[in-house]
């Protein structure tokens, strides 16, 4: 699956950069792991934090990489980025300028949470949601603080797939 | 040493590590994503900043967590690289010694983005490797500014345990299970390496260096 991203590596630096940020390859263990201990670390704070990250990051890059498009075909670049990168594959295609439901048939961080820990109890797609944010606000030229994605259902909690509902504070 | 670094960090960075049908990158025994440093960055800090002001004791903590991040990924990500078929196409063949098997795999991580590591120092008690542009201390200064709390980076500082833990207290080159079981032999007692970031970049230095000792 490629979306035709142009990837600017920088061997001699060590260094990849997409849309004006670095990239970084890392596996479910960590990715798990490291959500896991800010969940436990930050307690109610951690979802926020976790889910505004992926917007603060992917919304300039979305900006960044989308040479004019917008509406549904920013979203539809978005899901090829979203698999490009190996988080999933994702549907946005239902979203309107006032919302609606994203949904996610495979999601990463919900295949390695129940890979690596068992179950949950509450949905674990925090990046996902935020990453879902960013490009809704940025395809219907919203503030992304205004963007609120809940995620309805989610494959780590025994669903067959992660859901997420998008609205928009106006 | 016997491993040409260049050659294995630019077979590894041609490597098609990019999203299947499924949208996932299954690769090395592992799902791998082309994550955003950004993102880390900005939830390790986030907590530790919430750490700090909570106190030292949870400053400890969060330090401590990150750093065992740092373990699990090189367990299981070092570790399923230097099982996996592609070792064996690309660095097996240039590895002589065991030693060597820390070149390979020092190459194989600046493919990854993670910035631009060197072995400065290797026994089989000691390793100290630098690392520069770490993706860490670049987050933090561009964030935070200079970095009151010492060294920042907490993954890699986990990473550079891990590698001593896979090639000189256990025994990856004996192609063993990356199971919990081997996970706790390695890390889970005071047997292992332990490491320490002695400078970074994010708190004034040039570059970022780790020593990783037997505890």
């Amino acid at each position: 699956m490629s979306g035709g991203f142009n990837y600017l590596t920088e061997l001699e630096k060590g260094t990849t950069h997409l849309g004006g940020q670095s990239l970084v390859f890392h596996c479910h263990f960590y990715n798990c792991q490291l959500q896991e201990a800010i969940e436990d670390g930050m307690g109610s704070a951690a979802p926020g934090v976790l889910t505004k990250a992926a917007v603060d990051t992917v919304s300039p890059q979305l900006r960044a990489i989308a040479d004019g498009a917008t509406g549904a075909d920013l979203l539809q670049r978005a899901e090829q980025l979203f698999a490009e990168l190996g988080f999933g594959a994702l549907s946005l295609g239902a979203l309107g300028p006032d919302g609606g439901e994203a949904v996610s048939p495979h999601s990463h961080y919900a295949m390695g949470w129940l890979a690596t820990r068992g179950p949950r109890e509450t949905p674990a797609c925090f990046f996902p949601a935020g990453f879902i944010a960013g490009a809704f606000a940025v395809a219907h030229s919203v503030d992304p603080a205004a963007v609120v994605v809940t995620e309805s259902r989610c494959f780590a909690m025994g669903a067959d797939d992660c859901a997420f509902t998008v609205a928009v504070n106006r | 040493m016997s491993v040409d670094g260049r050659a294995v960090t630019e077979a590894v960075a041609g490597l098609p590590l990019a999203g299947n049908e499924e949208g996932l990158i299954p690769a090395f025994g592992l799902y791998l994503t082309r994550h955003y440093a950004p993102y880390y960055n900005a939830v390790s800090y986030a907590y530790l900043h919430h750490a700090r002001d909570e106190g030292d004791a949870s400053l400890a903590k969060a330090r401590a967590a990150l750093v065992e991040a740092g373990h699990i990924c090189a367990f299981n990500t070092f570790g399923g690289i230097m099982l996996s078929q592609e070792w064996e196409a690309v660095v097996a063949p240039m590895i002589e010694e065991r030693a060597d098997w820390m070149y390979g795999i020092v190459a194989v991580v600046n493919a990854l983005g993670w910035g631009r590591w060197s072995v400065e120092d290797l026994s089989q008690d000691e390793m100290r490797i630098a690392v520069a542009d770490s993706y860490e201390s670049t987050g933090y200064l561009a964030e935070h500014g200079e970095s009151e709390l010492g060294g920042v980076c907490f993954l890699a500082t986990g990473g550079v345990a891990g590698l001593m833990n896979l090639l000189y207290h256990g025994d990856i080159t004996n192609r063993p299970a990356l199971n919990p079981t081997y996970y706790a032999e390695l890390f889970g007692n005071d047997a292992g390496f332990a490491a320490e970031e002695i400078v970074c970049r994010a708190a004034g230095a040039d570059r970022c260096e780790f020593v990783a000792r037997r505890q």
